[in-house]
């Protein structure tokens, strides 16, 4: 009986709100809304490879991929076609691409060009969960992370459709990372949802009783920094919103170097 | 007990290795509190083990315990004492005491999903470190491996580094290949490396021939890993670690996981020829 009612409350929090949604074509490929960041003390870069290319059973000679960028405030403001070798490595540098004007941040999306014929016909979609290199300061390393979100679908009319659904309850999103006071946190949220979202970020002390909340209002394809400087040992932070899962990209800066992970 | 309303609705719980790199020591920082608020409605103090193979045997041992709502950090040198000199630390957070050596994993209850309960994975060096949130279930034998990096960072002044990281049922030793190719050079073979179960493979990658816009491609036949790419300035100031995808992740919806059986497929008799 107890476990009944367990499942019974676990399927409240689950059916109807998936992660990603199907996208409404089946001819649609997929891609994460990566963060892009571009100022002096960031620069930004992404690892393209061709990935029709690596599952054509015959080699091709030529790739083709669209990146999207779009403002913090979830505006598009670049859709630029890119052409390149199918078994290469294309770095691309976001600041030689970021329009002037737009911030220190937004989102960007990388589209191949198709679904290969032997991925469609087992119901699934080309989806770019690609890699971002993040270059901080003087470092002469990429601090790399991997896409983590199925978050829209560019169609065969060539619109967009962002695919992250709406819980039907507030939940919350505990960071499992270590606060430490010799560091800044920088949190990077976005919301894959076609509606606006309120996103509250709650620092915790080590009792549970909240030390400070802030909430923000995320439009869709919309990105938001929150920046964390503990002043103590063991403070925690929840994210709580309607999201299926708020998982942050964690920028920690520490000794003069970043690190860069997912939540 | 903790967690006693969904651990049996749940599969099983993952471990947390402490990594082992030349020139790095590493760290891995447990927490106590599940990553939502959904899943777990419970919590409680719990065990900390630590779980190693050894002469064909799981051997598990309680080192700590955490309280609710903390996290505490780990490095080689606090577990020494237990283990082997070129065993695997894993890590793991428990509501009841291991029993004896055993043959085959110890696996206890999976808490959440949405994310995966994780620890802070890190490599630290005297001026940086690097991390990535992770956890190490045990692969399926004899699995096999397929990784396409674009994440090595070619430079004279930079080392890069592929670690497999392998975690199975079974503690008996055995050994494959890890076969690297140049997808950009028509699949040009470069070099094998030896890799051993239940245990982190350190390979390094440079001198290979490699240029910056070349794309690697390493498999393995019959043994699974996780591949992190580890890349160090020269002075260790600086430090990259990320892990690659399966292939299943380059596509989602429908049969994914038969996408990826097409793609190593592919890819397993190209390279293979």
């Amino acid at each position: 009986m107890t476990r009944y009612l367990e499942r019974l409350r676990l399927a409240s929090w689950k059916l109807g709100q998936p992660l990603s949604r199907l996208p409404s074509s089946p001819a649609a490929v997929v891609s994460d809304l990566f963060i892009w960041r571009n100022n002096e003390d960031y620069k930004t870069s992404f690892e393209l490879i061709s990935l029709p290319s690596i599952f054509d059973s015959q080699s091709t000679i030529h790739a083709d991929a669209t990146i999207v960028i779009n403002s913090s405030d979830g505006v598009n403001v670049l859709e630029l076609p890119i052409s390149f070798p199918p078994y290469c490595r294309q770095t691309l540098r976001m600041q030689d691409l970021i329009p002037a004007g737009y911030g220190p941040y937004g989102t960007f999306s990388i589209f191949h060009s198709h679904t290969p014929s032997n991925i469609g016909s087992l119901g699934s979609f080309l989806c770019e969960r690609g890699y971002v290199g993040y270059q901080w300061g003087d470092s002469s390393v990429h601090s790399y992370a991997h896409g983590n979100l199925d978050a829209v679908a560019r169609l065969d009319d060539y619109s967009t459709e962002l695919l992250g659904s709406r819980s039907f309850r507030k939940r919350n999103f505990n960071l499992q990372c270590k606060l430490e006071p010799s560091a800044v946190y920088e949190l990077a949220l976005v919301n894959p949802v076609p509606h606006r979202q309120t996103v509250t970020f709650l620092t915790l002390l080590p009792s549970g009783a909240v030390m400070d909340s802030r909430s923000i209002i995320l439009p869709p394809r919309g990105s938001y920094i929150f920046t964390l400087a503990p002043n103590e040992d063991n403070l925690r932070l929840v994210i709580r919103s309607n999201l299926v899962m708020a998982r942050p990209l964690v920028f920690k800066l520490s000794r003069g170097r970043a690190d860069v992970f997912h939540g | 007990m903790a967690y006693e309303v969904c651990a049996p609705l749940l599969a099983h719980m993952s471990y947390f290795p402490v990594l082992s790199v030349p020139g790095c020591v590493g760290r891995t920082t447990l927490f106590n509190f599940p990553p939502n608020d959904w899943e777990c409605k419970s919590g409680s103090t719990s065990y900390v083990t630590l779980t190693w193979a050894h002469n064909s045997r799981w051997h598990t041992v309680i080192v700590d315990e955490l309280a609710y709502g903390a996290n505490k950090s780990y490095e080689r040198c606090h577990l020494a004492s237990y283990l082997p000199e070129d065993s695997l630390p894993l890590l793991s957070l428990a509501s009841s005491p291991p029993t004896g050596p055993t043959q085959l994993l110890p696996i206890s209850p999976h808490r959440t999903y949405l994310p995966s309960w994780r620890a802070t994975i890190e490599l630290v060096t005297p001026h940086s470190s690097t991390s990535y949130q992770g956890e190490l279930d045990p692969f399926p034998v004899p699995g096999s491996l397929l990784t396409l990096s674009p994440l090595l960072q070619i430079s004279d002044s930079l080392m890069n580094f592929v670690l497999l990281l392998n975690l199975e049922k079974f503690p008996a030793k055995r050994r494959s290949m890890f076969k690297v190719f140049n997808l950009s050079q028509s699949y040009r073979f470069l070099r094998e490396f030896e890799i051993v179960n239940n245990s982190i493979n350190v390979i390094r990658l440079d001198n290979l021939g490699l240029e910056p816009r070349d794309l690697p491609i390493g498999i393995c036949a019959d043994m699974s890993a996780i591949p992190l790419y580890l890349t160090i300035a020269d002075d260790a100031r600086f430090l990259s670690l990320e892990h690659t995808h399966p292939p299943a992740s380059y596509v989602i919806h429908g049969r994914r996981w038969e996408a990826q059986r097409l793609l190593k497929n592919l890819w397993f008799s190209r390279l293979q020829k």
